[in-house]
């Protein structure tokens, strides 16, 4: 049976996958600056809805690792300039370099859920986010915070999940 | 590719991020529930200042290499005001009041950080 996703077939992009990058990368965009609007506060800056990585990790399922990357640092350079910061912009690369990576190599054993593999990217990225905070301030106290970005990103994390399996779902 | 929205393994994953953040906990120190006295201010890991939390309501400035952020103590808490660094997340962190809290701003390099007894406070205190 044949596999329905767009694959990249070596070399130079295809047209198809350049569209839907861009695409994605447009949303994610869009959905970063959503959780602009909405700033959480519960006491942690740096808290987010998590909604931009719905396009992260459909980018993952559908495309590939190469593509999903390449719009986590768009959307994170984009939205560093234009609503954060220059520090927001590096917690953000902290925390996606290691969801992506985590999420990449769950995906690639098969055992978990697209679901799964979402909420530990949601709570890897704010893990990364964490890490790079108490880094810079040279002070552990930072992780006492972990816990409740803990919860708001796996629960993110697998809202996220469900909303890309049905639409995956309904793609093929 | 089948897309099941759960599975089975998933159960190992839940379980693996709460001995994380349980991990997280317990490597930062923990919380203490009694309240403290003595707020510190540290820029870069060093010691600027200290401030009475039972000395009733005040205000305050703290000047660092890298900006300045202003702070406020009232009931025995202290709280981040307002600060010149670019994002002023420091100002989001909410009053702490207990061993164990901490604020930051990380552009400043700087912590604020509550000590309890009276054998914490240090030479100097600002009144």
């Amino acid at each position: 049976m044949e596999e329905k996703r767009l694959e990249n077939t070596g070399g130079k992009a295809s047209a198809n996958t350049l569209t839907a990058c861009a695409l994605l990368a447009a949303l994610a965009l869009i959905f970063s600056y959503i959780e602009y609007l909405v700033p959480i506060n519960i006491g942690v800056p740096g808290v987010k809805i998590g909604l931009a990585n719905i396009c992260v990790v459909m980018a993952l399922y559908y495309l590939g690792i190469k593509e999903a990357a390449v719009i986590n640092l768009i959307r994170i350079a984009l939205s560093a300039l234009l609503f954060g910061n220059l520090f927001s912009g590096l917690y953000a690369l902290a925390g996606a370099v290691l969801s992506l990576t985590a999420m990449a190599l769950l995906k690639r054993s098969g055992r978990f859920s697209l679901t799964a593999v979402s909420m530990t990217g949601g709570a890897l990225h704010n893990f990364g986010q964490i890490a790079a905070a108490a880094f810079m301030a040279r002070n552990i106290k930072v992780f006492l915070y972990y816990p409740v970005l803990l919860l708001f990103g796996a629960v993110a994390g697998i809202f996220n999940g469900i909303v890309c399996t049905l639409v995956l779902r309904k793609l093929k | 590719m089948k897309l099941p929205l759960f599975k089975k393994a998933d159960i190992l994953l839940v379980a693996l991020l709460l001995v994380l953040g349980a991990a997280c906990f317990a490597f930062a120190g923990g919380k203490s529930s009694e309240n403290g006295n003595v707020a510190i201010v540290t820029v870069d890991g060093e010691t600027v200042g200290t401030y009475l939390l039972t000395e009733g309501n005040y205000g305050g400035r703290v000047d660092t290499l890298y900006g300045s952020n202003w702070f406020l103590v009232e009931n025995n808490t202290i709280k981040v005001v307002d600060a010149d660094c670019p994002g002023k997340d420091c100002t989001q962190f909410h009053a702490i009041s207990s061993p164990g809290q901490v604020i930051v701003c990380v552009p400043h390099h700087m912590t604020v950080s509550i000590t309890g007894g009276d054998e914490d406070i240090p030479d100097a205190v600002v009144r």
